[in-house]
């Protein structure tokens, strides 16, 4: 009886061996040659689900070879529906929903799928305003590695999942949103590190302190943009007062909510004051550019992406072959509002005066002095241009005779001729030039 | 001149529209005038170029290359001695106008209440902008192309007085800096005329062959009678030295360079014709000019001032009438002297072919003795000599120049 039972089991072990091979035809190969990958989906609940290679990656060997077959969010929504509708309607996907992506969103990188997120179907007409300049002006490997890297959340979950496992405490670490919220254009990570919130975190995990997730995916949502009310129409009155209301249940776990309150109406007001700052500088930008003070001119550039042989001051600027003008505005744009603005909302302090408001408020000042130079510069070229063709030489016997008295000059102060000496000097020079 | 040649004279002065007697003009008859065996002639053909022009300071100017005369009228135009055509500009609002190197003129002209500087080639038409951020009413083109002198008067008429503020900047073309020359303010008592004081601060312009503008202040002491302070300001060195006073009771008089920038003519407050001798400080009458004028204007040779539509010696022989009912009209000389527009109430005439009185012409400073000067007002500027030493060498300059 021992004996069947042993064999009995081990046929049924065979035949669900041989199973498995059958579904799995990428893991023989594949154990041998990524067997990190292999092992870390196999210790992942998508493994113990049965979820196979083949069910994300597709079952064509050649396309998945070609790397053509990537796994994108609308994949994993087949099965985490909840979680991809959250994510569609969020600010992570916001460049594949708006068309803004562009070509970075790029489901493969030639064929109709990847056109049509621009373009109208069969013409090459663009279907939405594109926001893609600044992406478009990159070395292809700096589009991947710089812009994509993050980018790629618009339609990839893997940007904080990782690719094949499963564990989803690695998507709720901090450091895990930092990869991209964090430095100088955003400084989120560092903003909440080093605010009480990341302290208290720190000190006793989420238990004492709240983390990205806390505030951002309430109760593991993947709409990371509720509860925000910045970047919300004016004229969407009610819908910002649902997002603060909501942000505002959040912090009410632990603080009064007018506590709460006033801390984000502050925040509000510090991004309308920074935005009249940039908004100033904008202004004065375009000024310089409507006098053609902007050094390179649009002449001298290289041609932009998208509107060519033109200074782009608006979304599509770029930051190359740039003015120290609109170098001065990019930064303030995209850095030194940034940081006043969203070190307001994570309660860091530093961030919102020293990194933010205080080198907002320099740049502007130094803005200002930028073009005012560049005014007074063109005033004085306009000047000499125009009062009068003039060769501005000075004569050279008179400019001869200037460079020896001040030569006689300088000798006398220093000691080497007397006063007698000098003026004896002083008077033969004068004397030869007939004066 | 017989009756019957005159007769013919003024038919066709009438037929072309003049309100002269213009007598001696196209009479073609010698006319002896000045010393003993010197002869000027008259002889000149005259025509109208416009019905219309401003009368005042500033309204009309020839080109240095003497191939045009711009004019303000309702708006810029320029007129073409060679084509004897009038091109008109899209400058409305010109305000003034001073000429330029070759076929340059300089341009201040009123935009959305704000004065512009600008400079227009009258042979291609094309028109530059001069940014300077300043309101000048007037604008002089320095001599070798060294700049520009930018002069302004601004009136504040209260109740009882009024003040003005003089202000002269020269833009230097080596470098495009400003630098103010002059600032004066004034209060007098009453109430005074714009237009008088604009004329007698804009009137003489740069003084010929040197680096300065003139300034005129009017005194009125407790005591003695009223005077005009003559103050003469070197542009180059920023010196002011007295240049005397002369007594005068108006509150200012347009004043005019001799060519040789040592007398100047002056109407009085008849309008009678003087001249002010700035190295004797005297004032000489000219009791054979009778003719009354407001606005001398001296002939680049130095022999004859065109006065109140009369041609009159600089001794005050020799007069002769142009244009009737012309106190108020302005001569511009061209620069060699050889053709006169004048600005009449009734419109603009060109006189052509003058030929100069040739007696008493000035004697011009030596281009060499100008160079010289300009150097020693460098050096100075450039702090090489000091204030005693260009006094000194100055003078000597000025001393070797006259042997």
């Amino acid at each position: 009886m021992r004996r069947a039972f042993c064999f009995v089991f081990a046929m049924a072990s065979l035949l669900v061996s041989c199973q498995a091979s059958a579904k799995d035809i990428c893991l023989d190969c594949h154990k041998e040659k990524t067997p990190g990958i292999v092992s870390y989906w196999s210790e992942s609940r998508h493994s113990s689900e049965k979820i196979s290679c083949v069910s994300c990656h597709g079952g064509d060997v050649d396309a998945n070879h070609n790397r053509t077959a990537t796994v994108t969010a609308s994949k994993c929504g087949e099965c985490h529906k909840k979680a991809f509708i959250d994510h569609s309607v969020s600010r992570h996907s916001i460049g594949l929903k708006s068309g803004r992506g562009c070509t970075r969103n790029f489901e493969t990188s030639s064929g109709q799928t990847g056109c049509i997120f621009c373009h109208e179907e069969g013409s090459s007409k663009p279907r939405v305003k594109t926001e893609c300049a600044m992406f478009l002006a990159q070395t292809p490997e700096m589009q991947k590695q710089g812009c994509d890297a993050c980018h790629r959340v618009e339609n990839r979950c893997d940007t904080c999942h990782t690719r094949h496992g499963t564990d989803i405490s690695f998507a709720r670490q901090p450091q895990t949103c930092g990869t991209c919220h964090m430095g100088p254009d955003h400084a989120q990570l560092e903003m909440w590190e080093t605010s009480t919130h990341g302290v208290l975190y720190r000190q006793g995990k989420e238990k004492s302190g709240p983390s990205c997730v806390t505030c951002h995916m309430k109760a593991g949502s993947h709409n990371v943009s509720r509860g925000i009310a910045t970047g919300i129409p004016e004229s969407a009155e009610l819908l910002r007062k649902q997002e603060r209301a909501f942000m505002l249940d959040i912090c009410s776990s632990c603080h009064t909510r007018s506590m709460a309150s006033r801390s984000l109406e502050d925040a509000d007001m510090i991004g309308k004051q920074s935005s009249a700052i940039v908004s100033e500088a904008f202004s004065l930008v375009e000024e310089l550019k409507n006098e053609k003070l902007l050094y390179p001119s649009a002449e001298e550039r290289p041609i932009h992406p998208l509107f060519g042989r033109n200074i782009v001051t608006g979304p599509h600027m770029l930051y190359e072959n740039i003015s120290a003008a609109e170098s001065i505005y990019f930064r303030m744009k995209q850095f030194h509002y940034m940081n006043a603005v969203k070190g307001a909302f994570h309660q860091n302090p530093d961030y919102t005066h020293w990194y933010g408001n205080a080198p907002l408020k320099l740049s502007l000042s130094e803005l200002k002095s930028e073009a005012a130079l560049l005014r007074s510069v063109d005033v004085l070229k306009k000047r000499l241009d125009n009062i009068a063709p003039s060769d501005r030489s000075d004569d050279s016997a008179s400019s001869d005779l200037k460079k020896m008295l001040r030569d006689i000059i300088d000798r006398r102060l220093r000691g080497d001729i007397s006063e007698k000496e000098f003026q004896e000097q002083k008077d033969r020079l004068m004397k030869e030039k007939g004066l | 001149m017989s009756d019957r040649r005159k007769g013919k004279s003024r038919y066709i002065i009438r037929a072309l529209g003049l309100p002269l007697l213009f007598v001696l003009m196209l009479s073609c008859a010698a006319v002896p005038s000045g010393p003993e065996g010197a002869e000027s002639s008259l002889k000149a053909v005259i025509s109208k170029i416009d019905d219309n022009v401003k009368q005042q300071a500033g309204s009309i100017a020839w080109t240095d290359d003497r191939s045009s005369i711009a004019y303000i009228s309702d708006s810029l135009k320029i007129y073409s001695i060679r084509r004897g055509d009038v091109r008109s500009t899209n400058i409305y609002t010109a305000a003034f106008i001073a000429s330029g190197p070759g076929s340059l003129i300089y341009i201040i002209s009123e935009e959305n209440g704000s004065r512009r500087i600008s400079s227009l080639d009258t042979e291609t038409m094309e028109h530059r902008d001069i940014p300077a951020g300043l309101q000048p009413d007037a604008v002089f083109a320095v001599p070798d192309n060294k700049g520009l002198m930018l002069m302004s008067v601004r009136l504040i008429q209260k109740n009882l007085w009024a003040e003005l503020d003089y202000s002269a900047y020269l833009l230097e073309n080596a470098s495009g800096k400003i630098r103010q020359i002059y600032g004066s303010q004034r209060i007098i008592q009453g109430r005074v005329s714009m237009s008088g004081h604009q004329s007698g601060w804009l009137w003489p312009g740069l003084r010929p062959h040197d680096s300065a503008i003139l300034a005129v202040e009017y005194v009125k002491p407790p005591v003695i009678m009223p005077y005009l302070r003559i103050t003469l300001t070197d542009y180059i060195t920023g010196r002011s030295r007295d240049a005397g006073r002369i007594e005068h009771s108006g509150l200012s008089a347009p004043f005019s360079w001799s060519p040789d920038g040592n007398r100047l003519a002056f109407p009085d407050i008849n309008g009678k014709l003087k001249i002010y001798d700035i190295n004797e400080k005297v004032t000489a009458d000219l009791p054979s000019a009778a003719a009354e004028g407001s606005f001398p204007s001296w002939n680049p040779a130095g022999s004859q001032i065109y006065f109140g539509g009369h041609i009159i010696n600089s001794d005050g022989s020799g007069q002769r009438m142009l244009f009737e009912d012309a106190r108020n009209s302005m001569g511009i000389w061209s620069p060699d002297g050889r053709m006169l527009a004048v600005v009449h109430n009734k419109g603009i005439y060109l006189l052509k072919d003058f030929v100069p009185l040739l007696i008493a012409p000035d004697i011009i400073p030596a281009p060499e003795l100008i160079r010289k000067r300009m150097l020693l007002k460098e050096l100075l500027t450039e702090k090489l000599i000091t204030e005693q030493e260009y006094d000194e060498r100055y003078d000597n300059l000025t001393k070797s120049g006259r042997q």
